[in-house]
Formats: structure tokens, C-alpha cells, sequence
């Protein structure tokens, strides 16, 4: 799977999840600026993207995720660790 | 790699530190964290070198004993803490455990305590490498924030020696001045105004009716954000990673949000060591979502708790804790039934929530403190 097929994934999921058919995930996208995204529904978020994508994030590694850019670059790496 | 204003690494602003903390607070303070941090990396050392030996299975169940242990001693620090606070026991007449109480009182053993726990959890569990206890000192018990915070996060501090080192600009002086002084304003001008005019400067914090507790919320946010505000011009003058405490909580349109904008340092701890490894722990058992987000009312219980108990180790905080986590769990409801409304219905609520929603916060924020306000004396 390369990154952008990752990148679509990710956002066919936010909008689901949010509620938001033409939400747009920009790389300095943060949870504060989605209508919905709270900590409960980042939760939600990140489990769904490890369902899809076949990949685990560790606690301390969804601690540490700032922005969305940063959360599309670590889903990719794994998807990419994975593959090879 | 990344550049940004500051001139010292970890070990330095650590040596540093020592140095700042044997000035202004005595050689009790520098000494106690120094030891503090000699012995928290001990502990950690052991942990680290089970993690690359053949018992590495072995290493979670020695981080989780230090936690028991740092845990137990917080607790029965925190009673005998309390009790001096609230004039129950007599600080000059304690001996043996009760004086060592005293000594790690001095470098507000709470902050260290939450500090201490986001290390062991990096350093076990995560991938966080363990810094020397010199340099883990100045984690532990940074003098711009020993007095009552931010809690910084291990990760963000280690980090210090991977950004490359510039000496800091006349603007980027400039604006921690202005930081700094802000903080002051704060502090030293609205919250001792409100202290003297109201409260008298005996801090008996009496409240008697509504426009007490607000009075008193109002100098809380003054006296704790000014004191973060000079924390925070502190910390970046010296490139050191400290975090903001305050986000314009007045601005909080429900009680989830509020919690996310006042002391901000520690929600976002608890928030990491808390709520999210035992909303994961369910979410990835428990398929159904709607059950799911009924029992993420436990782990904002425990979340809520922990911060109740680390305030104050009595009924009347747990309380608290456990009333917070319901109306959270009340308004995630109200949120889903909004999301579920056409586009045009949530905008419209949105707007008028931009009134409202502050006036509803920070009216129930206002009773929450009136009914706290007994046993926030010298919190």
C-alpha cells in the first residue's frame, strides 16, 4: 500500500468518524480544529486506522503525535515496515 | 536538524539548575533533588538493563513496581503533607518518616511525583533513552518550575540535546520579558488585590455565597496562571521545553473543554498515564462502540481521581472527581446527539454555544469551587 492509498484511508475514516463528508486532513491539522475530536473520539480514530491498515500504534507513540502530518507519517512507516 | 532559541542542553541547564536551586531556595532543596533524581535512576537503571537481557518479559512488571513504590510513598506523603496544610500536625515536632516528609516537601514532591511516573512509563515502556541523574535532575526539579509547575514531559526535555543550540535573539528576548512581566501583573497585582480586598491575607478563603467563588476562581486563575506565565518566559528564555498551564479557559464552552484549557500541563499527563492506555485497553476488548463510550466513564473516573487525590487526599475531592467524569460523560452524549444533526443544525448551535456554552462552563466551574473551596487553602 503506498502512502497516498495510507493518506485516503486515514481520511475516509475522519470523515465517518466526524461527521464532516468534505473535511480536509492537512498536515497541521490538530484535533482542536475538528468539530468531534475528542479525546474519546482520537481513541476511536487511531483504533479504526489500526483496523484498516493491519498496523498497531504504541501508547507512548499517540502521546507524542501533534498534528495529523505527524500521524499520517508514522501510519505510513509502520504500512511500510509491515510490506517489507 | 531543527534550530531554536536557547543556549543549554540537559546536563548543562541541570548544572545550572542545582546552582539556581541552592541560591534561591537553599542547599536542603538543591541536595533533596539531587538525591531524588540518584535514586529514581537507580531504580530505572535496573529497569533499562532487564529491558536488553534475556528477561526483558520481566521489565513491565519492575516498571509497574516502581510506580507501586513511588505511589505508595506519594500517598503517605500526601497525608502527612495535608495534614500540616490544614494545621493537623506540626511541622517543627516530626521525626524519622515524618521529617523526611518534610525534606521532599521542599521540592514540591507532587510535581515531582507526576514527573517521576511520565519517566518510568517513557523509559519502560515506551523508547525514551535514561539520562544521567545530573541531567535527570534538572527534569525532576527545574527551579522555574518547582514551585507549582508545568509539568513538563520526558520526552520533550530529552529532546533539549538533539536541537541544534542558537544564542537567543533581541525579540525572542523581548517577548519571555514580556511573558514574564504578564505574569507578574498577574500574580503580584490582580490576585493579591482579589487576596487582600476579599480574603484577607490570612488566605482563610471563606467563601460565603456565589460572588465568593467567583472571587476565588478568579484569583486562583491569577495567582496559578500568573506564577505559569513566569514559568513559561523562564523556560523559554533558557530554550528549556515548558509548557503553557492556561489556554483561555474562559473561553470553554463545555466542562470537557475547560479541563482541556486550565492546567494544561497536568491534563495532558493524565490524559497520556491515564485515560488513554485504559480507553485503548477497552476499546480494543469491547466491539460495540456505543458501550465503549459508556465505559470510557471509567477511565475518566480514574483520570479525574488521580487528580482529585494528587490535590487533595480527602472524600470531598474524590467527590469531585468522580461528579466531573459524569457531566463529561453527559456532555459527550449532548456532543453525539449535536453531530448527529444536519451540518446547517450544528453550525447554528455552534454559534449560539459560543455564548452560552462559557456561561454554562463557567457556572458550574464557579459551584464546583464554592463546594472545593473548604479545603483549597494553601492548595
Amino acid at each position: 500500500m503506498n502512502s497516498e492509498s495510507v493518506d485516503l484511508v486515514i481520511t475516509q475514516i475522519a470523515r465517518t468518524l466526524f461527521r464532516q463528508p468534505d473535511l480536509v486532513l492537512t498536515d497541521d491539522l490538530t484535533a482542536k480544529d475538528v468539530q468531534g475530536w475528542d479525546s474519546l473520539n482520537h481513541v476511536n480514530f487511531i483504533i479504526q486506522i489500526e483496523e484498516e491498515l493491519g498496523i498497531r500504534f504504541r501508547n507512548d507513540e499517540v502521546a507524542q503525535l501533534v498534528n495529523v502530518g505527524q500521524l499520517k507519517k508514522l501510519a505510513n512507516e509502520k504500512v511500510q515496515n509491515l510490506s517489507n | 536538524m531543527q534550530s531554536k532559541n536557547g543556549f543549554v542542553s540537559a546536563y548543562r541547564f541541570a548544572v545550572l539548575n542545582l546552582l539556581a536551586l541552592w541560591l534561591v531556595f537553599g542547599s536542603t532543596v538543591a541536595v533533596t533533588s539531587l538525591g531524588t533524581s540518584f535514586a529514581v535512576w537507580a531504580g530505572l537503571c535496573g529497569i533499562q538493563k532487564t529491558k536488553s537481557s534475556s528477561y526483558s518479559k520481566w521489565a513491565p512488571f519492575f516498571g509497574t513496581l516502581l510506580i507501586v513504590i513511588v505511589l505508595m510513598f506519594f500517598i503517605f506523603y500526601k497525608k502527612h503533607f495535608d495534614a500540616v496544610v490544614l494545621g493537623e500536625i506540626n511541622p517543627s515536632e516530626t521525626s524519622g518518616i515524618g521529617s523526611m516528609f518534610q525534606i521532599v516537601s521542599t521540592i514540591s514532591f507532587s510535581y515531582v511525583t507526576i514527573r517521576i511516573f511520565d519517566l518510568i512509563r517513557g523509559v519502560t515502556w515506551g523508547q525514551e533513552k535514561l539520562i544521567n541523574p545530573v541531567a535527570l535532575s534538572g527534569y525532576l526539579a527545574p527551579f522555574h518550575m518547582l514551585i507549582a509547575g508545568p509539568i513538563s514531559s520526558y520526552h520533550n526535555y530529552v529532546k533539549m540535546d538533539l536541537i541544534k543550540q542558537q544564542s537567543p535573539t533581541v525579540e525572542h528576548i523581548l517577548r519571555c520579558a514580556n511573558t514574564i512581566t504578564t505574569g507578574l501583573l498577574f500574580k503580584v497585582v490582580f490576585a493579591q488585590s482579589i487576596l487582600i480586598f476579599r480574603f484577607g491575607v490570612d488566605n482563610t478563603f471563606e467563601v460565603l455565597n456565589f460572588t465568593d467563588a467567583c472571587l476565588l476562581f478568579l484569583y486562583l486563575y491569577f495567582d496559578f496562571g500568573g506564577y505559569s506565565l513566569v514559568a513559561l518566559g523562564v523556560g523559554r528564555l533558557l530554550g528549556v521545553p515548558t509548557p503553557i498551564n492556561f489556554d483561555k479557559p474562559f473561553l470553554s464552552k463545555s466542562v470537557t473543554e475547560f479541563w482541556g484549557r486550565w492546567h494544561v500541563s497536568l491534563g495532558a499527563f493524565v490524559k497520556n498515564n491515564i485515560y488513554w492506555p485504559i480507553q485503548f485497553w477497552i476499546a480494543r476488548r469491547v466491539k460495540s462502540p456505543k458501550l465503549v463510550e459508556s465505559l470510557s466513564l471509567a477511565s475518566m473516573c480514574a483520570s479525574f481521581s488521580a487528580v482529585a487525590i494528587w490535590h487533595r487526599l480527602t472524600p470531598r475531592f474524590f467527590i469531585w472527581g468522580v461528579a466531573t467524569s459524569v457531566v463529561m460523560l453527559l456532555e459527550k452524549y449532548v456532543q453525539d446527539w449535536i453531530m448527529s444533526r444536519s451540518i446547517p443544525t450544528r453550525e447554528f448551535i455552534s454559534k449560539i454555544g459560543i455564548f452560552f456554552g462559557p456561561v454554562y462552563t463557567l457556572t458550574l466551574i464557579v459551584l464546583t469551587i464554592w463546594y472545593l473551596s473548604f479545603e483549597l487553602a494553601n492548595i
